[in-house]
């Protein structure tokens, strides 16, 4: 039997059933005939031989060399242990990142709230339809009435990490993208403060926002800051070609895009089961700080890289 | 000396580490468009599925032209459970769809597999997990401003089988090898065995030579041995001599 035919029915036999399952034996023959499979191919190119073996032998070179030189299986498990542990590392490394993309988010707050304070009919301008709607109730809800079904953090876990994964991957549009996400949701953020100022009840605001907020406004900054970092990629790539920065960008911040999708599956639980409870002022507030300080020691522990 | 004829599409030299070259042919716009169509209606299947669920959960006092239940209190009450099953399935298949199947299913969602395309790395290594999670991330990018504008973009003018996602990633999108039907004249194994060494040289000599024949020559010398040599394999006389040949 020539190497090649031998070659393509062990191929045959993993791609039919799964590794584990073909003989240990047979596996152990695979870099073997795959070597001499290569210098078959280079001795037959030089040779000239019909361009139909040629092609077969190329198509072996290729199956074997993907299934010998394969990563090692993705376990979820195990892959979002590491996650765990490379993120902090991640987020301090990208520490400017993360100033400038907080630089930005408190820029748009300011100018949203300080717009709607000169001008409160801007608030029909500056705020989303959905939010304007019910924005004579919405701001003056006060938490008792405020519906505290837990299964509403569902929908504050899927917003917020689509804003927080969307902000990552625009900064491959040079950051633009990233810029413009932050900027917006800041002047929401800024125009809904003046508005609960002016029509709403800043206590009733503060309760049900206290427990959730800081893990959730960081969370979405640690994301952006990784779309910040792939913009700096490819606006300084510095030596490398722009593609080249991209893609090591790219990859280098992919764990603060996913530990701050993490962080928000959290932020959700929360929002959605402690933010609506009725309690006093002070004890909402506690619960945030505890959660923040918790976050904060998170973020600085762990290894340096 | 490569491989013969000029390719018909786009393809990427790669390396391996025992240092020979082998050209993976890079799929075109137009595959990757239906692949994507195909995926596109994979996705719709869970959404559907997670939708009528959701109706079915709904109490049947709700009447289906507001969708609104009234609590114990009186007030207005949105049918929660459902809406909150639909959004997460809408979020999981829009974000997990690609990333997972291309992790899982080497490289090949469904819609992918369905035309023989697969995702690789640079230098035709199989994907890996933080690959297929940058390059469909980036799907959102691509899919500026309007369907996949730029990704097409992209693919028309880097000419390298990558949209912006798979520059991220490192990856690209390849054709799979089909592989050819073997010629129905092709003589077993065992049949080649019966050959002596020098008739094999013989068809070798002439599988070299035959570019430098006449192509009257080239077909006398062509037939005369395909018969000779399907005689004495006890084969009938093959149609397409040096196909016979080649194949031996």
């Amino acid at each position: 039997v020539s190497t090649a035919d031998r070659l393509a029915s062990i191929l045959d036999s993993v791609a039919s059933s799964s590794l584990r399952r073909v003989p240990r034996a047979s596996l152990l023959e695979l870099p073997e005939l795959y070597r001499r499979l290569v210098s078959e191919l280079a001795e037959a190119r030089s040779r000239g031989v019909p361009s139909e073996h040629l092609v077969r032998l190329e198509a072996l070179v290729v199956r074997a060399h993907a299934l010998l030189y394969a990563p090692i299986p993705v376990r979820l498990g195990r892959a979002f242990g590491e996650l765990l542990i490379v993120f902090p590392a991640a987020v301090r490394r990208s520490w400017r990142h993360l100033a400038l993309a907080t630089a930005l988010l408190v820029g748009g707050c300011s100018w949203g709230y300080l717009e709607v304070d000169r001008d409160p009919s801007s608030a029909a301008i500056l705020l989303p339809a959905a939010l304007q709607h019910n924005a004579e109730e919405s701001f003056r809800q006060d938490a008792k009435t405020r519906d505290g079904d837990p299964i509403y953090g569902v929908f504050y876990f899927t917003n917020n990490a689509r804003v927080a994964l969307t902000a990552f991957a625009l900064g491959a549009t040079f950051g633009v993208g990233t810029v413009l996400v932050l900027l917006f949701n800041g002047v929401t953020l800024g125009a809904t403060l003046a508005m609960v100022g002016m029509v709403g009840s800043p206590r009733a605001f503060f309760s049900f926002v206290l427990p959730h907020g800081g893990l959730e406004l960081v969370s979405i900054l640690i994301a952006a800051a990784g779309g910040l970092r792939i913009a700096e990629g490819l606006l300084r790539p510095g030596w490398l070609r722009r593609r080249e920065a991209l893609l090591r960008t790219a990859r280098d911040s992919l764990p603060l895009a996913l530990g701050a999708a993490a962080l928000l599956v959290v932020a959700g639980l929360v929002e959605g089961w402690v933010s609506p409870l009725r309690m006093p002022l002070a004890a909402k507030g506690l619960i945030g700080g505890l959660i923040d300080v918790a976050l904060c020691a998170y973020l600085v522990s762990g290894r340096s890289s | 000396m490569r491989s013969t004829a000029a390719p018909l599409h786009e393809v990427s030299t790669i390396e391996t580490p025992e240092q020979i070259q082998v050209d993976l042919a890079l799929a075109g716009v137009g595959s990757r468009g239906l692949a994507y169509l195909v995926d596109l209606l994979w996705q719709i299947v869970p959404v559907v599925a997670a939708g009528l669920l959701a109706f079915a959960l709904l109490p049947s006092n709700v009447r289906p032209d507001h969708l609104i239940e009234t609590g114990a209190d009186g007030q207005p009450r949105p049918p929660l459970l459902a809406l909150a099953l639909l959004s997460a399935v809408i979020f999981f298949v829009n974000f997990g769809y690609f990333a997972l199947f291309e992790v899982f299913y080497k490289g090949q969602s469904p819609g992918k597999r369905m035309l023989g395309l697969r995702v690789v790395r640079d230098g035709g290594y199989p994907i890996d997990g933080r690959s297929a999670l940058v390059r469909n991330l980036l799907r959102a990018v691509d899919f500026l401003p309007v369907f996949y504008f730029f990704g097409m973009a992209a693919l028309f003018i880097g000419r390298s089988g990558k949209r912006i996602g798979d520059y991220a990633a490192g990856t690209c999108v390849v054709r799979e090898h089909k592989p050819s039907k073997v010629p129905a004249t092709a003589p077993s194994l065992t049949a080649v065995g019966l050959l002596s060494m020098a008739e094999r040289s013989m068809v070798a000599e002439f599988l070299t030579r035959r570019p430098g024949m006449s192509a009257d020559a080239r077909a006398r010398v062509g037939r005369v041995l395909a018969d000779r040599l399907a005689a004495r394999l006890g084969q009938p006389s093959p149609p397409d001599p040096e196909r016979f040949l080649e194949a031996l």
